[in-house]
C-alpha cells in the first residue's frame, strides 16, 4: 500500500473489472454459448492478472489449456446437447436462494481476508518475479511424484472421457 | 503489483461468483463452467501466495498447485463432458433437476 | 532494447510512439505478406494445372490481390437474419487477433524482433490456439449447416495436431537447451531467437528430422492446407465455417489464414532450418540475414502452396486416425528417446540418427498402411444401416422439419 498506485496496479483493476463482469455474464446469460463466450473473456483476465503476478509459464498454460482446449470441448458439448434448438428455462427454483447463499459466502470470505493479518513482504516492490528455472525445479525435483500420478490420472480420464462418449454397440 | 488484500478480495469475489453459477444453474455444462470459474479463483489465490510469500517462506509451492489444478481441471471437464452427452443421449436433457431418477 | 523502426530513424522516441509504429509495422507487413502470398498461391497453382494464372491486372498479374481486397472491401456486409448478432460479427476478430499478436517474438534477423520472449515458443502456440475460438464463433453463430460442420471440423483437427506439434517442440527445445547448455545458458532454449542463434553451424532438421516432418504436417492442418482441408472443403462444406460471410469480414478470415501461413513458415525456418543463422553464421549483417530468412520462408512456403495441387483429400476418420494413432505415439517416443539421449550426454549426431530412424519408422508404417487392402480393418466408418433410435424420455418433442 505504502508504494502508491502504480501502473501495475491500475492494468490489475481493469484486468480485475473485466474478469468479474465476464464472470457475471457467464452466471447470468440468457443464452448457454454466451455464457461460454464470457468464459473466454474470463479466463483471458485471469491470464492477465497471472502475468501481473509474474508467472508467465502459469498465463501461457492457461491460454494453452484452458483457453483452446477447454473451451473448444465446451463449445462442443454444447452443440452435442443442441442448445440452441430447445431455448428453455436457464435457471432453477431455487435462484434468490442461491443467490443469497452466494452473497453470505462472499462476506464471509472478505470478512476473514480483512480480519487476517497477513505475512507479507514490506514492499510489493521487493518481490522478484518467478522464473521458469524455479517452476520446472519445483516441479521436478519436490513434486515429481504427483506430476507422475497427475501424468496417470489424465491418461485415464482421456480414456474414460472416451468410454463415456462413444455409441454402446447395441445401442444403435 | 497490488497489494495481497486486494488480489484476494478479487479472488473471493469471482468464486462467489462460481458458487452462485452453480446454486442458480439448471443446465449441466453451465454448472460445470461455474465450477472452471471456482477453480480459476482459487489458483488464482494460490499463485498470490506464492508470488508474495516466497521472500518469507522461500519456496514457490502455490504455482506448482496452480499448474495442477489447471491439468486436473482438463481432466474433469473432459470426463464431465462425456458425462454430460451421455446424459443427454439417454435422457435428451442436460438439465441436472430433470436427470432425477436412480436408474432409468 | 530490440528495436525495429528506432534503428532506421536513428532518434530515441517516447515508449508510445514506438509501440505505436511497431503496430502499425506489424499491420502494414501483415497486409503485404497476405497480398504477395495470395498472388503467389494463385501463379503457383495455376502452373501446376497448365494454367498461367492472373496477368491482366498489372504487370503479370501483380496487382490482382490489391483488386480483390478493393472489390472485398466495397462488397456488402452481409448478415443473414438468423444469425447470431453478437457472435456473428465478432468471429473475425476472434480468428484475427491472437494470429496478430504471434508477430512479437518472430525473429527475422538477428535483432528484427518485436520482443524477444523467454516463453516465446509457448507463447506462439498458445496464443495461435486461441484462434480456433473464432471459427467456432463463426461456424455456430452463422446458423447454417454447413458453416457448423466446418467449425466443428476445424476445432477437432486444429486440437488433435496441435498435441503432436507441441510434443515435437518439446523435443526440439530439449536438443537446444542441450547445446546451449554447454555455453551456460540452457534456460534461454525456449526463446526462438536463442534456439536460431544456436544453429550456426548445424540446422535442427540435421538433429531432428522426424521433428521437421510432424510440424510440417501439422502445419498444413492447423492451416486447414490439403491434404487436411477438410474444414473448408467446397465439395463437402461449401466453405466451411466462412459460407456466411462477406466483404470485409470474410477478408479477415482469409488475412487471418494467410499471416498464420507466414508466421507458421517463419516459425519452421527459425527452428528446423537455421532461420537467419545458418550457414553464415550471425556476423553477416542484416542484410544477408534478411535474405536468408526470406529464402527459407519462400521455399517452404513454395512446398505449402504446392500441396495444394498434390495431395488429394483425407477423410475426416483418417485425418483424426493419422493424428493421434500415428503422429501422436511417435513424438512422444522422440521426446523419451531425446531424454534418454541427452541424460547421458549422447552426442549430436546420436540425436540425429534416432530421430532419423524413428522417420523411416514412420514412413514404413504410412506405407504398410496405405498398401493394405480396403477391408482389412481399414474402414472403421459403420456401413450396416443404423435402425432408427428410440428414445424414450418423456419430455422429448419432434422437431418440426424444415425448420432451417
Amino acid at each position: 500500500m505504502e508504494d502508491g498506485v502504480t501502473a501495475t496496479q491500475v492494468v490489475f483493476w481493469i484486468l480485475a473489472v473485466v474478469m468479474l463482469i465476464s464472470a457475471i455474464g457467464v452466471v447470468t446469460a440468457g443464452n448457454i454459448v454466451y455464457a461460454a463466450l464470457f468464459f473466454i473473456a474470463s479466463l483471458a483476465g485471469v491470464a492477465g492478472i497471472y502475468l501481473i503476478l509474474t508467472v508467465e509459464f502459469i498465463a501461457l498454460v492457461q491460454l494453452l489449456i484452458y483457453g483452446s482446449a477447454v473451451v473448444i470441448l465446451i463449445l462442443f458439448a454444447l452443440m452435442l446437447t443442441r442448445a440452441r434448438e430447445r431455448p428453455q428455462a436457464l435457471f432453477g427454483r431455487s435462484r434468490p436462494l442461491g443467490i443469497a447463499a452466494a452473497l453470505g459466502l462472499l462476506a464471509a470470505l472478505i470478512g476473514g481476508i480483512v480480519a487476517t493479518t497477513w505475512t507479507t513482504p514490506e514492499s510489493t516492490s521487493a518481490i522478484e518475479p518467478v522464473g521458469l528455472q524455479a517452476i520446472g525445479d519445483a516441479i521436478f525435483t519436490l513434486w515429481i511424484v504427483p506430476f507422475i500420478i497427475v501424468g496417470v490420472l489424465l491418461s485415464i480420464a482421456l480414456d474414460g472421457a472416451i468410454m463415456l462418449a462413444s455409441p454402446d454397440e447395441d445401442d444403435n | 503489483m497490488p497489494p495481497l488484500e486486494h488480489i484476494l478480495v478479487v479472488n473471493a469475489v469471482l468464486f462467489a461468483i462460481g458458487v452462485m453459477g452453480v446454486l442458480t444453474r439448471r443446465n449441466a455444462v453451465l454448472i460445470l463452467l461455474s465450477v472452471e470459474l471456482m477453480l480459476n479463483a482459487v489458483s488464482l489465490n494460490m499463485v498470490a501466495f506464492a508470488v508474495y510469500g516466497q521472500v518469507d517462506f522461500g519456496n514457490i509451492t502455490g504455482v506448482v498447485f496452480a499448474f495442477f489444478i489447471i491439468v486436473i481441471a482438463a481432466a474433469e471437464v473432459a470426463l464431465a463432458l462425456g458425462i454430460v452427452v451421455r446424459t443427454f443421449r439417454n435422457r435428451a436433457t442436460a438439465n441436472v433437476d430433470e436427470v432425477n431418477l436412480l436408474k432409468w | 532494447m530490440d528495436l525495429v523502426l528506432s534503428e532506421f530513424a536513428g532518434v530515441s522516441m517516447p515508449a508510445w510512439i514506438d509501440a505505436l509504429l511497431r503496430v502499425i509495422f506489424i499491420v502494414a507487413l501483415m497486409t503485404i505478406m497476405a497480398f504477395a502470398l495470395i498472388y503467389l498461391e494463385r501463379k503457383i497453382l495455376a502452373r501446376f494445372q497448365a494454367r498461367v494464372g492472373p496477368t491482366r491486372t498489372g504487370p503479370v498479374g501483380t496487382l490482382q490481390s490489391i483488386a480483390d481486397a478493393l472489390k472485398l472491401i466495397t462488397k456488402e456486409d452481409v448478415r443473414p437474419i438468423t444469425a447470431d448478432r453478437w457472435a456473428f460479427e465478432l468471429a473475425p476478430y476472434m480468428a484475427f487477433v491472437p494470429v496478430f499478436l504471434v508477430f512479437v517474438p518472430m525473429p527475422f534477423t538477428e535483432t528484427w524482433f518485436i520482443r524477444d520472449l523467454n516463453l516465446g515458443l509457448l507463447f506462439v502456440f498458445g496464443v495461435l490456439g486461441l484462434n480456433i475460438v473464432g471459427v467456432v464463433m463463426a461456424a455456430w453463430g452463422s446458423d447454417n449447416k454447413y458453416a457448423l460442420l466446418g467449425g466443428v471440423r476445424a476445432a477437432a483437427q486444429a486440437i488433435s495436431y496441435e498435441i503432436p506439434m507441441l510434443l515435437i517442440i518439446v523435443a526440439v527445445v530439449m536438443v537446444a537447451a542441450g547445446r546451449l547448455a554447454v555455453d551456460g545458458d540452457a534456460s534461454a532454449a525456449g526463446s526462438i531467437n536463442a534456439i536460431v542463434g544456436d544453429q550456426t553451424t548445424t540446422p535442427y532438421i540435421l538433429l531432428q528430422p522426424l521433428g521437421f516432418f510432424i510440424f510440417i504436417i501439422g502445419m498444413l492442418a492447423e492451416l486447414h492446407r490439403p491434404p487436411f482441408d477438410m474444414p473448408i472443403a467446397e465439395s463437402e462444406v461449401v466453405g466451411g465455417y466462412f459460407v456466411e460471410y462477406s466483404g470485409m469480414r470474410w477478408g479477415m478470415f482469409f488475412l487471418a489464414e494467410y499471416t498464420a501461413l507466414f508466421l507458421l513458415v517463419v516459425l519452421a525456418s527459425s527452428l528446423f532450418l537455421g532461420g537467419w543463422n545458418w550457414p553464415f553464421g550471425a556476423d553477416v549483417g542484416l542484410g544477408l540475414q534478411i535474405v536468408l530468412t526470406f529464402v527459407k520462408t519462400s521455399v517452404l512456403i513454395v512446398l505449402v502452396i504446392g500441396s495444394r495441387a498434390l495431395f488429394p483429400r483425407l477423410r475426416i476418420d483418417q485425418l483424426m486416425s493419422f493424428s493421434w494413432k500415428v503422429l501422436l505415439p511417435f513424438s512422444i517416443i522422440q521426446v523419451i528417446a531425446n531424454g534418454i539421449i541427452l541424460a547421458y550426454g549422447g552426442p549430436d549426431w546420436v540425436v540425429g540418427l534416432v530421430s532419423f530412424g524413428l522417420l523411416v519408422a514412420l514412413g514404413g508404417l504410412v506405407y504398410y498402411i496405405m498398401s493394405r487392402k480396403q477391408g482389412e480393418g481399414t474402414r472403421t466408418v459403420q456401413t450396416t444401416p443404423a435402425t432408427p433410435r428410440v428414445i424414450t424420455a418423456p419430455e422429448v418433442t419432434p422437431v418440426e422439419a424444415g425448420g432451417d
